[in-house]
């Protein structure tokens, strides 16, 4: 049994924490809420209320970066997760020469700065007219979101038996068939957690959009740069629109935590 | 193989003629599983490799992709990077190194402290505890970024009770000191290393703590002596791995960077898309791929000696 003071210290140390990893939420959650808040009274707004998210949605290019967002993180899910399936199980289950060359190309983004990316694809993108084009982000979208998906699917392969496989060709299966009926539905734990980081990677991507969509293509991230100062300083809109990523993103990722077995875990530390 | 039939085992042959439809079974596997590989391979090649091979022959001049760049080989750019009177960009390389290293050395500090904590004092909210440890993995970078500015800037809470408590007033978001990049990126990075360092100290066998304890090791000499020595390898590899994701993060740098000296993604988008000086967005950008791929060779090198260890 613990001494009081010592479960005391440890609740106080429990409540540090919390309040250091609270913090910074609460006060995007107040500003979002803030209707007033003056500046002689600054530890705490006046009036709370919804009008910055009635202001938001009345703004005609807040409801465009909402559908911007939403359908090219759908757009980039449903992509990377037939590429991820197709290799994942090559990369997965197989052992032959060029599989480690193949896998840390794949890894590459991990180091990868997304700024210098940008650049690189600047011109070309240019030449090629991809540039502020909806298809043009959704492919540089996918960059980043594939090696997350792959680790995932690739760790639910391997925690497959080969047996399974063997049993069904030696049936008569052809390799699609393999895929479809044996593989697809043991796999779909690290498909729905593949999914969920393809889809949270490609909202909140930034710098990618920034480059290469804005002004045309212009997501939620950007707009939340745009209130930050770099057009005019308005952390109010900003916050409601950070409710409008944080709140999905989270609830999300810990849905994917609940899908990731300990073997995707493992592929996902390669 | 072996044929089983009517309780006597064949030796293992292979029925005349069926050798060529293996092989030829075999080619169509192999065929397959390429072209099951062929749109990742191609993807990656055509929007990663490419472009990297373009900025590469860019920044020396041999290739006039963007207008301003020099026609034939030259090594203008990196004379300019490393040679400029003042060394403006050598001293933001160096800026951006110090400010990341920093901020990499006190996340996995603080994530190292925070797993050992639990590991000793077991307390009875660990749940909680672990949950919140691990809340900052799924915030966005740039929502982090942006929830720590409305605390570091100057009508913030922090600079606010700062002035009000202590009576001084000190620039915590874009300062020149980096220090708005080192606490926002403390705050989303220290997870990764509670993670880790959590999963080591589970893993590690509670036996040899109790010999310890029974030859009357005081806890200081267990962290000392058990805990450090078998840990130490997931410290350093989280360290590498926060500094890896730190140094070429661009949204941290972008709301709290310094506006000088520059974060060195701050100084390529200004080179580059804002000052139109490709030369020097594309040199600058080949020297930070460098020194990023450098540091996940290190990251790299540590886990497979980790793996190597834990082997043995």
């Amino acid at each position: 049994m613990k001494s009081l003071r010592k479960q005391f210290v440890d609740l106080i140390v429990t409540l540090l924490v919390f309040i250091y990893v609270i913090a910074p939420v609460a006060m995007i959650i107040m500003y979002a809420f803030a209707e007033k808040w003056y500046a002689w009274h600054w530890w705490a707004p006046q009036k709370l209320g919804f009008k910055w998210f009635k202001d938001s949605m009345l703004l005609q290019e807040i409801p465009r970066a909402l559908f911007y967002s939403y359908t090219i993180a759908l757009v980039v899910t449903s992509v990377t997760l037939i590429i991820a399936f197709c290799s994942g199980y090559v990369l997965g289950t197989k052992r032959f020469r060029g599989r480690s060359l193949i896998d840390q190309i794949a890894n590459l983004p991990f180091a990868f700065p997304a700024i210098v990316l940008g650049i690189a694809l600047l011109p070309i993108y240019s030449r090629i007219g991809l540039l502020r084009n909806y298809w043009g982000v959704v492919l540089v979208h996918m960059v980043g979101a594939i090696p997350y998906t792959l680790r995932a699917v690739i760790g639910s392969f391997r925690s497959i038996p080969p047996e399974l496989e063997e049993a069904a060709r030696n049936l008569g299966a052809n390799k699609l068939k393999t895929l479809y009926k044996i593989y697809l539905p043991l796999t779909w734990p690290g498909l729905v957690a593949g999914a969920i980081f393809a889809f949270t990677w490609s909202l909140n991507e930034f710098v990618l959009t920034l480059l290469l969509g804005f002004p045309t293509i212009f997501t939620l991230p950007v707009n939340i740069s745009q209130y930050m100062g770099e057009y005019f300083l308005s952390p109010q809109r900003a916050a409601v629109l950070g409710l409008f990523l944080l709140i999905p993103t989270v609830a999300l990722l810990l849905v994917a935590e609940k899908y990731l077995t300990p073997e995707s875990m493992g592929g996902g530390l390669g | 193989m072996s044929c089983v039939g009517a309780g006597n085992t064949l030796p293992p042959r292979v029925i005349k003629g069926t050798a060529p439809m293996i092989k030829l079974s075999v080619r169509k596997d192999l065929l397959t599983d390429w072209l099951l590989l062929a749109p990742l391979t191609l993807f990656y090649v055509s929007m990663v490799i490419v472009p990297l091979i373009l900025i590469f022959l860019c920044s020396l001049g041999l290739l006039p992709l963007t207008p301003g760049l020099p026609q034939g080989f030259s090594l203008e750019g990196y004379r300019r990077f490393f040679f400029t009177s003042g060394a403006p960009y050598l001293f933001s390389f160096g800026f951006t190194f110090l400010v990341t290293l920093v901020a990499a050395l006190l996340a996995t500090l603080m994530g190292y402290t925070m797993a050992l904590f639990l590991k000793l004092r077991k307390p009875r909210w660990s749940k909680l505890f672990i949950s919140m440890a691990r809340f900052p993995l799924f915030v966005p970078y740039l929502i982090a970024s942006f929830m720590w500015w409305t605390l570091l800037y100057p009508k913030g809470y922090i600079p606010m009770i700062l002035k009000n408590a202590f009576g001084f007033f000190t620039p915590l978001t874009n300062d020149p000191y980096g220090l708005g990049i080192i606490i926002c990126a403390i705050w989303m990075k220290f997870s990764v290393a509670f993670s880790i360092m959590h999963s080591q100290f589970q893993m590690l066998d509670p036996d040899l703590e109790a010999a310890a304890r029974n030859l009357g090791a005081s806890t200081w000499q267990v962290i000392r002596k058990i805990y450090f020595p078998l840990t130490i390898y997931g410290a350093l590899s989280s360290a590498a791995a926060i500094f890896l994701s730190v140094f070429i993060a661009f949204s941290i740098a972008f709301v709290h960077g310094a506006s000088w000296p520059r974060f060195l993604s701050m100084l390529i988008y200004r080179d580059a898309v804002e000052r139109g000086d490709w030369i020097m967005g594309y040199t600058i950008s080949v020297i930070y791929v460098f020194v990023a791929f450098f540091i996940s060779f290190i990251y790299m090198k540590i886990l497979t000696s980790h793996e190597r260890r834990r082997a043995r």
